[in-house]
């Protein structure tokens, strides 16, 4: 056939499509159903994707610890081109808001642990972020407490290490830990928190009152049968409510040594919500 | 049937407190850091007398408080305005705790010397700041001679304080040479070196001086019968005679804590053994029997063991007896090796709550004795010299506070000189020299609690 009968032909095959509107539109819809499958192959093959910058890995990490701590020094090495951003002031009302509803539990703070964890340990690992989106609670919570689970155990360890340095067994330090330990694992598929808060605040106490407990070394040649228990109740801004002797050492001089070093751990760490008002009993040996 | 909400309306009373006592916090504060006791000695009063002996006898007073290591003295100066003259005179009911825990007072001694027809009478009171209360207080005549008033008045605080009697009436004996080229002589002293005496003088060398459990009499090693021979000698008819003169080596005599026996060692055809022997009369029995040398035996102070020096298995190492006892008499039943480390380990002594056997073991690396401590099972060794010369020859306090040795360095070089007599903290710090005029003082023994009022 020649061209233009050719021609011919196709234009003849377009006028009658156009007259014929069913036609046409089966038409357009095959056309268009061909085109997409093949858009769609194409994009699974990638043959023709433009290339993206994707930031390395290394600049997504930085992305996540600006969140946490602005000061790492990580962040300095990756971005040592980067000009340092003029301070963006947003308004609060553009901010996401946090609902409400949502419960951020105190006691799960990380602040709190914080105090007593040991220097090494804080340098391990970054707290969990502090603000949670209303949709990612869950998944925080479980985060969290993953985190806190690694931490107690690290924590338990390290004052273990310690202790045994020390050639003693501070049973009190490691035993609550570890009973804590199992019942955070007990927990965690309830999704609650909480009950190692007194093993913590029993640490911080005893932290602050032995800074101040140094005695004369006449009672050590006295023998250690001396054990007094003063009985305490702290408010919520650290100072004694209640201070008693709840069985005297049998030494009335010890038992009033141990009292006003007590007195001089004021202004003592201060309880926990779910502590105040609880008695403490502090034992002292020498 | 009426009660019955009566008696639900009591437990309900009852059970949310024993749920509240329940629901305490346990918590140990334990591990105390231990330092000396801060003690105040104002400016004696006088009412009358000589002002020199009320400054000396303050003087003194904080000189031994300060020996034995548990006291710390605050300077005078921090406190001498604070008014004591009712406190002095009338006690307990002036004291006024505040004022001294605001200079960091914890413990409180007052003096006043007065004259009276009698002759110069000291008073003396201890009060404890942190009860508030007076402790000790005691009126000495006499007191021109202040030394013994204060030192009593002393060993009377520590008991109060420590719950164990004081040192400061306690005696030392050892071996001592006024010159060099002098034969040994045996010496004894105030614990602090003071108030020297001489307790033989004869010709020929002595050596290994120790004390009867009672501090009545002293046995000694005495080479004037020509071969060393043991001597007892009684510190109140200061006459001693002979106890142990069998042919043969006999030295080293130490008592059992019933002071009824003593063992020591008896070298004869090559062999050195343990004997046993009734310081009165008797026959020597045999102790401690075996191939080696045997030599410095110690009895521990509750009589359940024995320490002493064997070479049975070629170095002299440390070994340890069982000790049974039938009729007063002591016997070994079995032993235990207990240093395996070192060279040469020699001079045990035990601590008099036998819970720390320290002794002198010769470092072959620097050339040097030095001492050590470790329990009585041979674990826990601890070094307590180093650097410092030769040190041998410990022995503890009767309070087990303080250890006393000699040692052969000069000053703080660390040379072999002759030795003198240093006494430390029993962790080996605060090294300090016995300051007693001989050329050379060696083995010394602390003596026991002088047992007064």
């Amino acid at each position: 056939m020649t061209s233009l009968a050719r021609l011919g032909e196709v234009k003849s095959f377009y006028r009658e499509l156009v007259m014929d509107q069913s036609r046409l539109v089966k038409y357009f819809v095959g056309v268009s159903i061909t085109l997409h499958l093949f858009i769609a192959l194409i994009s699974f093959t990638n043959l023709f994707r433009w290339s993206v910058n994707l930031p390395a890995p290394s600049e997504w990490g930085i992305e996540a610890e600006l969140a946490f701590d602005t000061k790492s020094e990580s962040n300095k090495d990756a971005l040592s081109e980067a000009k340092e951003a003029e301070e963006i002031l947003v308004p609060k009302q553009i901010l996401p808001q946090l609902p409400k509803t949502v419960e951020i539990d105190s006691t799960q703070d990380p602040g709190v642990v914080k105090e007593t964890v040991p220097d090494e340990l804080s340098k391990e690992k970054p707290p969990p972020p502090l603000d949670s989106g209303k949709d990612q609670e869950a998944d925080e919570k479980k985060r969290e407490a993953a985190v806190k689970l690694k931490k107690q155990e690290a924590l338990d360890r390290l004052l273990k290490e310690k202790a045994r340095e020390k050639g003693k067994f501070a049973d009190v330090t490691s035993s609550p830990l570890s009973d804590s330990l199992q019942r955070r694992k007990a927990q965690l598929a309830q999704g609650g928190g909480g009950g190692s808060e007194a093993s913590n605040y029993a640490l911080q106490i005893q932290r602050a009152v032995r800074r101040f407990y140094s005695i004369p070394e006449t009672y050590r040649i006295k023998g250690d049968s001396l054990t007094a228990q003063i009985k305490l109740s702290i408010n919520p801004s650290g100072s004694i409510l209640i201070m008693e002797i709840e069985n005297s050492s049998g030494e009335a001089g010890f038992d009033q040594l141990v009292m006003d070093i007590i007195k001089k751990a004021e202004p003592l760490p201060p309880p926990p919500s779910e502590l105040i008002g609880k008695q403490l009993l502090l034992s002292f040996n020498p | 049937m009426k009660w019955i909400p009566l008696f639900w309306g009591a437990l309900s009373c009852i059970l949310p407190s024993s749920s509240w006592a329940q629901g305490v916090l346990n918590i140990n504060i334990d591990a105390p850091e231990f330092r000396p006791m801060a003690v105040g000695i104002p400016d004696f009063k006088v009412e009358g007398g000589d002002p020199k002996i009320a400054k000396d006898a303050a003087a003194e007073l904080q000189r031994i408080l300060e020996f034995c290591g548990l006291f710390r003295v605050i300077n005078p100066v921090a406190y001498n305005h604070i008014p004591i003259a009712d406190l002095i005179s009338q006690g307990e009911s002036k004291l006024n705790p505040a004022a001294w825990k605001q200079v960091g007072v914890e413990t409180l001694i007052t003096g006043v010397l007065k004259s009276e027809p009698s002759g110069a009478v000291l008073e003396l009171r201890a009060f404890d700041i942190t009860k508030g209360k007076e402790v000790a207080g005691k009126r000495y005549s006499n007191a021109t001679n202040y030394i013994p008033p204060i030192r009593k008045f002393g060993d009377r605080v520590l008991k109060m304080l420590t719950g164990k009697p004081g040192i400061f009436t306690t005696k030392i004996v050892f071996v001592g040479r006024q010159k060099k080229g002098d034969m040994k002589q045996i010496y004894m002293a105030d614990f602090d070196g003071g108030n020297l005496e001489q307790i033989t003088a004869k010709a020929t060398p002595h050596l290994s001086p120790s004390w009867s459990p009672d501090g009545k009499s002293i046995v000694y090693t005495s080479f004037e019968t020509g071969d060393p021979n043991i001597f007892l000698y009684d510190l109140e008819k200061r006459k001693s005679r002979m106890i142990a003169g069998e042919k043969g080596l006999d030295s080293g005599a130490q008592f059992e804590p019933k002071g009824k026996f003593m063992v020591y060692s008896h070298a004869i055809s090559g062999d050195t053994d343990l004997y046993l022997k009734n310081k009165e009369a008797g026959k020597a029995l045999d102790f401690v029997k075996g191939t080696g040398l045997d030599v410095d035996p110690v009895f521990s102070p509750d009589g359940k063991y024995l320490a002493w020096v064997s070479a049975r298995f070629g170095n002299p190492h440390l070994f340890r007896g069982d000790l049974s006892w039938s009729n007063g008499v002591p016997s070994v039943t079995k032993d235990e090796r207990l240093t395996f480390a070192g060279w040469y380990n020699a001079t045990p002594a035990w601590s008099h709550d036998s819970e720390k056997i320290a002794f002198a073991s010769y470092d072959k690396e620097i050339n040097r004795f030095d001492l050590f401590m470790m329990n009585p099972d041979g674990r826990k060794l601890e070094r307590l010299t180093l650097r410092s010369g030769d040190n041998e020859s410990p022995s503890f306090a009767p309070n087990s506070q303080l250890i006393m040795f000699h040692s052969s360095r000069q000053g703080t070089a660390d040379v072999k000189g002759p030795a003198s007599l240093y006494v430390m903290y029993r962790d080996g710090s605060n090294q300090r020299r016995l300051n007693i005029p001989l050329y050379e003082a060696q083995t010394p023994k602390w003596g026991p609690f002088v047992d007064f009022d």
